[in-house]
């Protein structure tokens, strides 16, 4: 899926002061790539996924995926999107601590479908396995170490096979060695499934294998 | 996945057992108020005014009561003509005592009545019949029934006589014909004799120390009014003491009972909309976090409504029981201060239907604040840093 962003404006309150974080920025994520969004702190990457992901309004300008103008779609069509085609990955792993981990993954995607259920679960289950934590399915979020939760955090966000992957720090909590896993899981994965992926990172472990770098 | 979601959003189980406490409270100062009133919406036969003789100036309650205040009916019916029904009343005192822990004074009293005012009465006889005329018969109130041991048939073991103060050949003179009805609170304790039967038995006149005036319509209170100035003097004249007018209350029984459940409604609504405001405080991450994942607001508000639905509930539950062991409480108490079993305070079809009308109301306002507050919480939420 190609993302386009055209003429985006951003921009916050913060106290009497409003801040600018875009300003009529334009810019066309390809399909099948994967990009790399780098600037200072607080130049606004989590911003421009946010707005990429569809959780919040700009100001201004539209959003496109292929040829669909989605920045004008009501808050339901969002969801829908959000539901079907992104899938996201947090810095804080953003896990629910009432729900183990298999709840966490499948919960998404749970409809009442009682069939469906069956095929997500077992979906769920294959995705653990490949990413070594098929022996946790049972466990709740605070038993797990951090490289875990973020690895449940990625099976949560590819369990719907999404258009678009969006990661935000994905690897800064996490230790050198898991930091590693995790990228090379995400970048076999997109690679593999040919899907588009945007991460906001300040490591450079995902420089060498970004098909683009935007600097904000 | 309605559980799934219900179980992330009333994780904190603080939060819960505080919504439980808060409704469980509600729904039982809901039902001891009805409780209460219904006590006051069940009372039947109160005269709208009593005007009573005064006490001696030592204050203490003797046989005969009051002190005389005659011709005092009679100048009422004269003045108040068709607009009100009035009965001069000789009254006599047995004995009087209140309950500190349940408010509930109870005086036992002896009436001499006109036999026009007896046959008002055959309405709310509950068994037997009016004491027949030339008879020493007597109607008794269900509690006086129970103090004195007696039933229909059976003698009035204490001494009645409408006699300023009464002699040892009084005693038992006097059988039940009648035991009244519960529901008029005002005669619950008492005895009532003929006065007419009395005076030819006894060959001797009463006078009235007690006027009860019954008005025949609203009308009756604004003719009461009127006449009110010119009955000054004659109040002192006749020794005339208290007027107590019960006309408004008994008018307004139905609002006092919808102010009062409008003032719980009204708190109610300031209390839950606090709550459970604290509540989203905690959990907008959270809700932020669900829809930014793809999950409609209609299954999220829908999981908060049948998590607080379970839990008003089962605080509903608990709080009608807690209103019925109150109510056993009280009864017990107030049983065991007289003697003889009493179910004063009752737990019926009023308390359930208004317990249930403000459950519902309290609902539907949780649902609307749980609608707008879910509503106004963006996707964006989930990027918060907690």
């Amino acid at each position: 899926m190609k993302i386009i962003l055209r003429d985006v404006t951003k921009s916050y309150n913060k106290g009497r002061k409003r801040l600018n974080i875009f300003t009529d920025f334009s810019y066309t994520f390809d399909s099948e790539k994967l990009y790399l969004v780098k600037g200072d702190s607080g130049k606004g990457k989590t911003t421009l996924l946010t707005i990429i992901g569809l959780l919040q309004k700009t100001d201004s300008g539209d959003i496109y995926f292929d040829n669909d103008k989605v920045s004008d779609l009501t808050n339901e069509q969002k969801c829908k999107i959000r539901k079907n085609k992104i899938g996201f990955v947090f810095q804080d792993f953003n896990l629910f601590d009432s729900l183990n981990v298999v709840d966490n993954i499948v919960l998404p995607e749970l409809d009442g479908n009682k069939e469906k259920r069956d095929i997500v679960f077992k979906k769920a289950r294959l995705i653990l396995d490949s990413l070594n934590i098929h022996n946790k399915m049972a466990n709740f979020p605070y038993e797990l170490s951090g490289g875990e939760k973020q690895r449940v955090g990625v099976a949560r966000a590819i369990l719907k096979d999404p258009d678009v992957l969006i990661c935000d720090e994905p690897i800064s909590n996490l230790d050198e060695k898991n930091a590693q896993e995790i990228v090379k899981y995400i970048h076999d994965y997109c690679r593999e499934k040919k899907r588009l992926c945007i991460i906001a990172s300040h490591n450079v472990s995902f420089d060498h294998l970004a098909d683009d770098i935007v600097y904000i | 996945m309605y559980a799934r979601i219900a179980k992330i959003l009333f994780e904190n189980k603080k939060n819960v057992i505080s919504y439980i406490i808060v409704y469980m409270v509600f729904v039982l100062l809901i039902g001891v108020a009805t409780m209460l009133l219904a006590k006051q919406l069940n009372q039947s036969f109160l005269p709208d005014i009593e005007v009573s003789g005064r006490l001696d100036p030592d204050g203490v309650f003797r046989y005969k009561y009051f002190n005389d205040v005659e011709g005092l009916a009679e100048r009422y019916v004269t003045a108040l003509g068709n607009s009100a029904r009035v009965y001069g009343v000789t009254s006599r005192c047995f004995l009087t005592y209140q309950d500190t822990i349940t408010f509930q004074k109870l005086n036992f009293l002896l009436y001499g009545v006109e036999d026009k005012f007896l046959s008002e009465v055959s309405s709310y006889l509950k068994r037997g019949r009016l004491p027949e005329k030339g008879k020493k018969e007597a109607l008794v109130g269900e509690y006086a029934a129970q103090y004195f041991e007696t039933d229909i048939g059976e003698q009035i073991d204490v001494h009645v006589t409408l006699n300023k103060d009464f002699v040892e050949e009084d005693k038992g003179q006097y059988i039940v014909s009648g035991i009244i009805d519960e529901n008029l609170d005002y005669f619950k304790s008492a005895v009532i004799i003929s006065k007419e039967t009395f005076e030819d038995i006894s060959q001797t006149r009463t006078k009235n120390n007690i006027v009860w005036i019954y008005f025949q319509d609203n009308n009756g209170i604004t003719k009461y009014h009127e006449v009110f100035p010119d009955f000054g003097k004659l109040q002192s004249e006749t020794l005339a003491g208290s007027i107590h007018l019960n006309y408004f209350s008994k008018q307004n029984s139905q609002s006092m009972v919808l102010i009062n459940m409008l003032m719980f409604l009204i708190s109610g609504v300031l209390i839950f909309y606090t709550l459970l405001s604290y509540m989203f405080k905690g959990i907008t991450k959270k809700i932020g976090l669900l829809k930014a994942l793809g999950i409609p607001d209609k299954h999220i508000i829908w999981s908060f409504l049948v998590g607080f639905g379970a839990c008003s509930l089962f605080s509903t539950i608990i709080g009608l029981v807690a209103t019925y062991g109150i109510k056993y409480y009280i009864n017990d108490r107030l049983s065991k201060f007289l003697g003889f079993h009493v179910e004063q305070f009752t737990v019926g079809l009023f308390t359930w239907s208004i317990v249930l009308i403000m459950s519902i109301l309290i609902l539907v306002t949780v649902y609307f604040i749980v609608m707008i507050r879910s509503t106004r919480i963006s996707p964006r939420d989930a990027m918060l840093k907690v």
